[in-house]
């Protein structure tokens, strides 16, 4: 897999300023990359930074320190008419599919405007391009003349997945684009994913809170916590070989079917700093059972462990 | 003084001629300005002092005192008359004024409200109590906005008074105030609207005292715009049915008459000759001989190729806005257009000259004779708000202002009015009426013509 | 069909629309319906009572009271719906301009506009007035100047709260350019408040204005407007009621019609959701109750229960 990323975050920060001058820092030097055909999942509890980073790789934020490196160029500072353009590249579904459409318009109107604004498609075309596209995320036809109000959750969240494809992006990034659904749509959403990734070879990010989800779809995924990434690993590596503490304790709190009914529960003690008030060093620290004198001098830095997989832990270097 | 709280050396009677009151008598010499006036025995003050030559010449002192325009007041009294030396002779009860100008009415002068006795008590604060005056009640209390509370004066000099308390309740509206009397609350109210007087008059229980006092309702015609033509001003005059807009417009608010001088007064109304009546067809055969016509069919006459639309200011009081407006569709039927606008007050409009028409509602005699009020038209003078100048006019003014002879004023009062009429400069609405209407309950009370005394020592409660 | 469903379930606002029209219909046609002409007067025909020949009496100056309400109603509705029509139009674009552009404008704006609010709408009117002097057409600017706020501030915080939505983010994020989303996005989803908000307007905007030239500082003689008729009448209290009772009648039926129309409005262009809410929340409230009543009606010994219920 050494191919070019097509999609990459270098050291990429997000900081606000409070209103009594603090600083927020929200993502904080993070280095990602996004392959062609691949899907990148972004772990996290809420509040790590994963939307901003998310919002920011797709450009509707713009990034206080760092680069985002499409295709090899630096679009970081893309405005107007190329920023249009890297908008028909890379593309989100939102996580509230709800509050992402605007309650005017249709579904036809709703998946046929992209097309119609970058002058794709003509007037009379659009009742075909939405049951061409509406057809691929498996909803019927007479879906178009509906209004997203009067739909169900895993219906409106296609309807978005849709609309993110008619521009046919290379990068589709999935913001929590499950997380309001019942489990067994969660599911069909998943399988209607993955089956439009291999179909059309796009590079897809996805953020989601539950790692056992992301394990279905992702082959490498990327643990967030307080805005930096503790941990990126593949995704059919993360039971067993993950290393950093809290994936760890990720990984223990998923409850399966099948587990063992008598394995102790290792919960982690006590709460998330607040991000406004970070200690020094690692973030992790106060909940971390194995925090050592340099963890709260020295901030870890993500660094290779063995092939795909680093870490950010001064217990492994 | 209308509440009978005070009282002056000079009273009106209802011819307008001079009454003796807290003056018993008084004449002039031969410099024609020192007069000596003989004051009554046994006046006493409500606060049981004696009424002293003194202590009136100190009430006429404070009285030019406070008023001073040097002093930032209103200037009243100073304009009818100034003296140069005020003495007492408390011996022989008299006091003796010597005036600067000659004054023909300085009795009147002494007649009018202002001219109050007082007795001076600068500790006393008038707004709130009141002053000490010679009146058969007294205030009692006194606040701004509210009613005022009256007490029977202990000391009066001049018999029994007959009732212990009167309050005077300030009511704004016309309607209000006869339905006042209606259900008992007032037993005495003025200035009731026409249209309330008929009623009062259908329910019957009532006293209506209505006179046609020396009150003038009229319009300056201002000379200093499109009204300086003669033609235009003559036609107007004409087109205006004034008879049928007193009688029944105003339902008899006003009584008609077309000089500026009320009817009623000793001026020799009839002597006066009016060229312009009511004559709707005269007056547009006037202005259609003098080729005022209208050129493009809106209905409205043309001078000098504009419309002639006049600026009519009134205020609402006394139904001069519903004179206004009749008099407006009188004059658009001979093709004159009128824009009538309300003002809160005239002052304005009238020292800026910025009207066509404005309407005007003034006493004429308030010393009993009008040479104050006809200086409106004294080329001279600061109320000529017209731009009136008739040399003529103003060489018998300066006549009338000097003259003492009464019959010699008489005349030239005439003329001064015969040239008025002639030129057309002051539209006459007609006199208005004073009223005043009580119920059952008390008796004797009536509006005299000068509209000065309302509560008397003879309002007593019916028998 | 649709029209017809559409009555059926707003049948509110279908009745108010018509009472509206029907105004609508006698202002703009009453030189038709007039019987007199509004300005004559007849002098000698003054204060008459209503009767044959003046269906609703005639004033001080003999002017028919029928004919001068029917005229009434075109300056009235004319001149309400004008003002509304303004400071909609004028209050919405500053509040637009305040919420898209923020900054400097947005402080401009919004400062101007807190002057205006912290003064009480009559009393600055009034003011106005008297400097501009007194008629209709400065009445009307004076109500303009004192009520687009309500307007600029309503347009300022819904475009606020819709340019902080995701389906913005989702628009610009597709390609749209601004004119399309303010096209698209912003109007179509601040108009239907905008528009209630005026509608329910109309009636307290016609009450200002009669307000106005009842006081003085309005329409002046001799236009027939219902406010200033109002002051016309009130010295004939006793003599003459009905100079009073009929402007007021009809001040008080307009405002009424346009009320309840501005209230009717606001049901019908909420969004569908709470259309399906109120019907649905009709129906659970029924089935709960039958549920209720079965329950009740298998514990017999509460039967006598059933009987206070079924009251």
């Amino acid at each position: 897999m050494s191919e070019e990323a097509i999609l990459e975050a270098r050291y990429l920060t997000r900081k606000f300023k409070t209103a009594d001058s603090r600083v927020l820092t929200a993502v904080d030097n993070v280095n990602l990359k996004i392959y062609k055909g691949k899907t990148l999942g972004i772990v996290g509890e809420s509040g790590c930074g994963k939307s901003t980073l998310m919002r920011m790789l797709v450009q509707l934020d713009t990034p206080t320190e760092g680069q985002i490196i499409y295709r090899g160029k630096d679009i970081t500072d893309s405005k107007g008419k190329s920023l249009r353009e890297n908008h028909r590249r890379i593309q989100m579904v939102f996580q509230d599919p709800m509050a992402s459409f605007n309650p005017r318009m249709k579904v036809l109107d709703i998946i046929s405007e992209p097309l119609l604004n970058y002058k794709l498609i003509k007037k009379n075309e659009r009742k075909n391009i939405a049951k061409k596209y509406l057809k691929m995320v498996d909803l019927p036809e007479e879906f178009m003349d509906k209004y997203p109000q009067n739909m169900s959750g895993g219906q409106r969240q296609r309807v978005g997945i849709a609309r993110a494809l008619t521009l046919e992006p290379e990068v589709i990034l999935c913001d929590e684009a499950t997380c309001s659904l019942d489990v067994s749509v969660q599911d069909h959403i998943i399988k209607l994913l993955v089956k439009l990734q291999r179909e059309k070879d796009i590079a897809m990010a996805f953020i989601c809170h539950d790692v056992a989800l992301v394990q279905s779809l992702a082959h490498k995924l990327a643990i967030m916590y307080l805005g930096n990434i503790v941990e990126l690993i593949s995704g059919d590596k993360i039971n067993k070989e993950a290393k950093h503490p809290y994936t760890k304790a990720l990984i223990g709190s998923i409850f399966d079917i099948g587990v063992d009914q008598n394995t102790q529960i290792e919960t982690i003690e006590s709460e998330a700093p607040s991000p406004l008030d970070l200690p020094q060093g690692c973030s992790f620290q106060n909940r971390c059972p194995h925090c050592k004198e340099i963890c709260t001098i020295k901030k870890p830095e993500l660094s290779k462990l063995k092939g795909e997989h680093y870490v950010a832990c001064h217990l492994y270097g | 003084m209308r509440w009978g709280t005070g009282e002056t050396l000079v009273k009106f009677a209802d011819d307008y001629s001079f009454e003796p009151w807290l003056a018993e008598s008084w004449n002039i010499a031969d410099d024609n300005l020192t007069w000596t006036f003989v004051l009554k025995d046994g006046v006493k003050f409500s606060n049981g002092e004696d009424m002293t030559a003194s202590k009136v010449v100190a009430s006429i002192e404070k009285i030019y005192k406070d008023t001073d325009p040097a002093n930032g007041g209103t200037g009243n009294p100073q304009g009818f008359f100034t003296y140069s030396s005020l003495s007492a002779d408390d011996e022989a009860n008299t006091v003796t004024i010597v005036t600067t100008k000659p004054t023909p009415d300085l009795p009147g002068c002494m007649a009018y409200p202002w001219m109050m006795i007082t007795n001076v008590d600068e500790s006393r604060n008038l707004a709130t109590e009141g002053p000490i005056a010679t009146g058969p009640y007294v205030i009692e209390s006194m606040r701004a906005d509210a009613d005022i509370k009256l007490v029977k004066n202990e000391f009066y000099w001049d018999g029994e008074v007959p009732f212990e308390t009167v309050s005077i309740l300030k009511v704004q509206e016309p309607s209000t105030r006869s339905m006042s009397l209606q259900d008992g609350s007032a037993d005495m109210a003025m200035s009731i609207s026409a249209a309330d007087r008929e009623t009062l008059a259908n329910l019957g229980d009532y006293n209506i005292s209505s006179v046609s006092g020396s009150r003038v309702g009229y319009a300056h015609v201002n000379l200093d715009g499109v009204l300086s033509n003669d033609t235009l001003r003559h036609a107007i005059t004409m087109a205006i049915d004034g008879k049928t807009i007193a009688d029944i417009t105003t339902n008899g608010s006003y009584t008609y008459g077309y000089a500026v001088i009320p009817s009623i007064l000793d001026f020799d109304y009839d002597k006066l000759s009016f060229k312009y009546h009511f004559d709707e067809a005269k007056a547009t055969k006037l202005l259609d001989d003098a080729g005022i016509v209208d050129t493009d069919g809106d209905g409205i006459r043309e001078l000098d190729g504009k419309n002639i639309v006049l600026d009519y200011k009134v205020t609402a009081s006394r139904q001069m806005n519903t004179v206004a407006e009749a008099q407006a569709t009188q004059l658009q039927k001979i093709g004159i257009g009128v824009n009538v606008s309300i003002t809160e007050t005239q002052a304005d409009v009238l020292i800026n000259g910025d009207f066509d028409l404005a309407a005007s509602n003034e006493v004429t005699t308030p010393t009993g004779d009008p040479s104050q009020f006809l200086n409106h038209w004294y080329s001279k003078s600061n109320t000529n708000y017209i731009s009136y100048t008739n040399p003529e006019y103003d060489g018998i003014y300066e006549k009338l202002i000097i003259e003492f002879d009464l019959e010699k004023r008489k005349e030239y009062i005439v003329e001064l009015q015969q040239l008025l009429l002639d030129d057309s400069v002051a539209l006459v609405y007609g006199y208005y009426n004073y009223n005043l209407c009580s119920t059952s309950a008390i008796e004797g009370a009536y509006c005299p013509t000068s509209d000065f005394y309302w509560v008397t020592k003879d309002v007593k409660p019916t028998k | 069909m649709k029209i017809v469903n559409f009555a059926k379930e707003n049948r509110e606002f279908v009745i108010f629309s018509i009472f509206a029209l029907i105004i609508l219909l006698v202002a703009i046609f009453a030189p038709a319906l007039a019987t007199h002409d509004p300005y004559e007067a007849v002098l000698n025909d003054s204060l008459q009572s209503p009767g044959r020949e003046h269906l609703l009496g005639t004033d001080v100056l003999g002017r028919d009271l029928f004919s001068r309400i029917l005229y009434g109603t075109s300056t009235t509705v004319s001149s309400s719906l004008i003002l509304v029509g303004i400071i909609f139009v004028v209050g919405t674009a500053l509040g637009m301009l305040a919420g898209y552009f923020g900054g400097v404008m947005d402080m401009i704006i919004m400062r101007i506009s807190d002057i205006m609010i912290s003064f009480p709408d009559l009393i600055l009117a009034i003011a106005i007035a008297g400097i501009l002097g007194s008629s209709l057409g400065n009445a009307i600017i004076a109500i303009t100047v004192v009520s687009w706020t309500k307007y600029a501030r309503l347009a300022r915080s819904l475009v606020i709260k819709i340019m902080q939505s995701d389906y913005i983010s989702a628009a610009r994020l597709t390609g749209s350019k601004t004119p399309h989303i303010l096209k698209k996005y912003l109007f179509p989803n601040i108009l239907p408040t905008l528009i209630v908000t005026a509608a329910t307007d109309i009636g307290s905007i016609m009450l200002q204005l009669a307000s106005l030239s009842f006081l003085g500082f309005g329409a002046q003689p001799p236009t027939p407007e219902w406010g200033f008729m109002l002051s016309e009448g009130r010295e004939f209290l006793q003599r003459a009621p009905w100079l009073l009772i009929f402007p007021g009648l009809a001040i008080f039926i307009v405002v009424m019609v346009f009320n309840l129309l501005g209230d009717s409005l606001r049901d019908v262009l909420d969004p569908d959701t709470n259309r399906i809410n109120k019907k649905c929340r009709k129906k659970v409230i029924e089935n709960e109750f039958k549920k209720d009543c079965k329950g009740i009606r298998r514990n017999s010994a509460s039967n006598w229960g059933i009987k206070w219920m079924w009251k």
